[in-house]
């Protein structure tokens, strides 16, 4: 088992965040795949709720309840509405009556407008499937979150302080603070960001790294540099350089041209602390288990 | 007809898609391209340094408008600003607040503060309302609007809507109504017994939050014609033949399902769609090249370009059925905007470059 992801597996609670667009989703899939394959009872959670997480996983849609796709790997996926629901159902015990209709959506506005509300909740059902149990031992080993991208990533993690600043009394009050011990317990919950060799995406995981320590005590474990194009030897270089035109040598200069625009960008991610897992571009037509599978096997034999 | 003809003449320039397709840099380089003839303003909602760094304000960009230096022989000129939420939140309260007093008793909301960070829509309602403050200065010839990335590309087309049926509904009325009426006598003593909800709202909550709740809706009340009225302007505005709806996409599975969704509501809607940008298309022209006697370096090359060529060439045929407007197709660039003259180069892609049908 190579370093990074020895890292990344001694924690129970991985969250996955990125820039929209970087991969984000698949990595989440192929880091829940490979510690499934390791025989860990893994649930994937997908927290924004697109349904994207049983795409790459060749299953139906993730649904609120864990939905088992492989042998040891289950998923689900969040709508904010149905965590209230479940809260108020399970922790409040409010009789279904009151859940449904008008009630529900002014707790919907709170949820919503309040400061953190609707972060605690997603991270308060994090925190409830780290401790659900069967049979007396953990459900779950591993738990892989798609989280929210990684503008909005800390506010999630964050959520049940920024509640506690504000709910001074109350049941919320009282049930923040276990889910902050299991989320903030920095041997037990990690952040992995995803990027992309390119401008934005490397400035996005900068400012997340710098921001990340002033917002909450759960470490950076690595970042995952995505579609990563290899540059071609010296010889080859000068070669395409040369040469005349056809499909193949365009497609050659191409490639070398992305992997020449790509190495500053690259380097940069390097210097930024965290150590960097590098998946090469691949030439997926769609995402699907297959295409996961690759994924998975280029962070296996980093 | 090109995306240049498209949209010559119009006065709002509405740039929708998935994030991460590079929409903020297809609105520049639309904006910049306009620039050449006409007074152009650009509205950004991502963070400044993105625009910013590409239009070479070094300086960064910020809320106020600022305009953009532009070499050459141009005609008209380039102008930018940021929409910054918080900024443009307290400039609402301020503008449709019956006086002061009551502004600054909105602003200090701890639900307000709140609501003008995470209430959904809540950057898509900010973007229609500084379009129609722009719209009604009438200081610029071109208004370009890059949309915030949302959930949906959808949602800031139904955050008019939902924001006056927030500051209007019944519902917050209702639910405050108890305490309402307790701080119209001027008491602090809430009737918990008034209604199950609130039984459990204390619970949850402790009765601080719920005070400040039937104080928001209380204050948001005195909002809601202003709301209601701006919202039904700007909704006019966007279904006129004045604006021209761009839609922009890469063809990768999640953000191309998305455009096709929005292509189809556009239509539904009768919104005046004026376009289709397919940003990052990988050329046709390794869909079914021979790799045979090429190098290994170019062997892999292929191996990797070769099916996203073919899925990309896929997926164009299909966008143009469904949308039966004209597609400008943008090379994947070996380089980001970094700068006006790679600006220069994207927009003769988006506007005047290769387009289908």
């Amino acid at each position: 088992m190579p370093p990074i992801l020895d890292e990344l597996f001694r924690r129970r609670v991985l969250w996955v965040t990125g820039k929209g667009g970087t991969g984000k989703s698949t990595m989440a899939a192929a880091l829940a795949l490979l510690a499934a394959e390791r025989g860990q009872r893994t649930l994937l959670i997908d927290v924004e709720a697109r349904g994207d997480a049983a795409r790459f996983l060749d299953d139906g849609p993730s649904r609120y309840t864990p939905r088992q796709a492989l042998p040891n790997l289950f998923h689900l996926a969040l709508q904010p509405e149905e965590v209230l629901d479940e809260y108020l159902k399970v922790s409040v015990r409010m009789p279904r009556v009151y859940r449904i209709g008008p009630v529900n959506r002014v707790f919907d506005f709170i949820a919503t407008a309040a400061p953190g509300v609707k972060e605690a909740l997603i991270a308060g059902k994090v925190g409830f499937e780290d401790r659900a149990q069967s049979n007396g031992l953990p459900r779950w080993d591993t738990i892989v979150v798609d989280a929210a991208p990684s503008g909005q990533v800390l506010s999630h993690l964050r959520g049940p302080r920024t509640i506690q600043e504000i709910v001074q009394v109350g049941a919320i009050r009282n049930q923040t603070d276990w889910v902050r011990e299991i989320l903030e317990d920095p041997n037990r919950t990690g952040i992995v960001v995803v990027s992309l060799p390119e401008e934005m995406p490397v400035q996005e995981t900068a400012e997340l790294l710098q921001n990340a320590p002033k917002a909450v005590p759960t470490p950076v474990l690595g970042i995952i540099a995505n579609r990563v194009v290899p540059a071609p030897d010296p010889d080859t270089a000068r070669a395409i350089d040369a040469a005349s035109d056809g499909p193949a040598l365009d497609a050659a200069r191409l490639f070398k041209d992305l992997a020449d625009g790509q190495a500053p960008d690259l380097e940069r991610l390097r210097t930024l602390g965290p150590p960097v897992a590098e998946v090469p571009f691949f030439g997926f037509e769609d995402h699907d288990l297959a295409s996961t599978k690759t994924v998975a096997g280029a962070l296996r034999d980093q | 007809m090109t995306l240049r003809d498209a949209i010559a003449g119009k006065d709002v320039i509405v740039v929708c898609g998935a994030g991460g397709v590079g929409k903020t840099s297809v609105s520049a380089a639309i904006a910049l391209e306009a620039a050449t003839e006409r007074k152009v303003m650009v509205v950004t909602i991502d963070p400044a340094r993105r625009l910013a760094s590409a239009l070479g304000l070094q300086g960064g960009l910020g809320h106020a408008e600022t305009e953009v230096k532009l070499p050459g022989d141009v005609h008209g000129s380039l102008h930018a600003a940021m929409l910054d939420m918080k900024t443009a939140w307290d400039e609402l309260v301020d503008r449709h607040a019956p006086d002061r007093q009551t502004a600054a008793h909105i602003k200090s909301n701890v639900l307000y503060q709140g609501l003008s960070e995470h209430f959904v829509g809540s950057q898509g309602y900010m973007a229609m309302e500084r379009l129609a403050d722009l719209y009604d200065q009438g200081a610029y010839d071109v208004i370009v609007v890059d949309t915030p990335p949302t959930r949906s590309a959808l949602d800031f087309l139904d955050a008019p809507k939902r924001m006056t049926d927030f500051v209007g509904g019944s519902l917050l009325r209702w639910a405050a109504r108890p305490y309402t009426a307790a701080g119209k006598l001027g008491a602090r003593a809430f009737n918990f017994t008034a209604s199950p909800f609130l039984k459990v709202a204390d619970r949850l909550l402790g009765s601080k939050v719920l005070e400040d709740l039937s104080e928001f809706v209380m204050d948001f009340q005195t909002l809601y014609d202003g709301f209601k009225q701006r919202a039904a302007q700007v909704l006019q505005l966007l279904e006129s033949d004045r604006t021209a709806f761009v839609v922009v996409t890469t063809l990768e599975g999640p953000p191309f399902r998305e455009a096709e969704f929005f292509v189809d509501r556009l239509v539904d809607e009768r919104l005046p769609f004026a376009g289709l940008v397919a940003n990052k298309v990988v050329p046709h022209e390794f869909a079914d090249a021979d790799p045979t006697g090429a190098t290994e370096y170019a062997r892999l090359a292929l191996s990797v370009l070769g099916p996203i060529a073919r899925r990309d060439a896929k997926r164009l045929d299909e966008l143009h059925h469904r949308a039966r407007v004209d597609i400008a197709a943008v090379p994947l660039f070996t380089q980001d905007v970094h700068d006006l003259e790679s600006l220069r180069e994207l927009a003769r892609y988006v506007v005047g470059g290769s387009t289908r049908g």
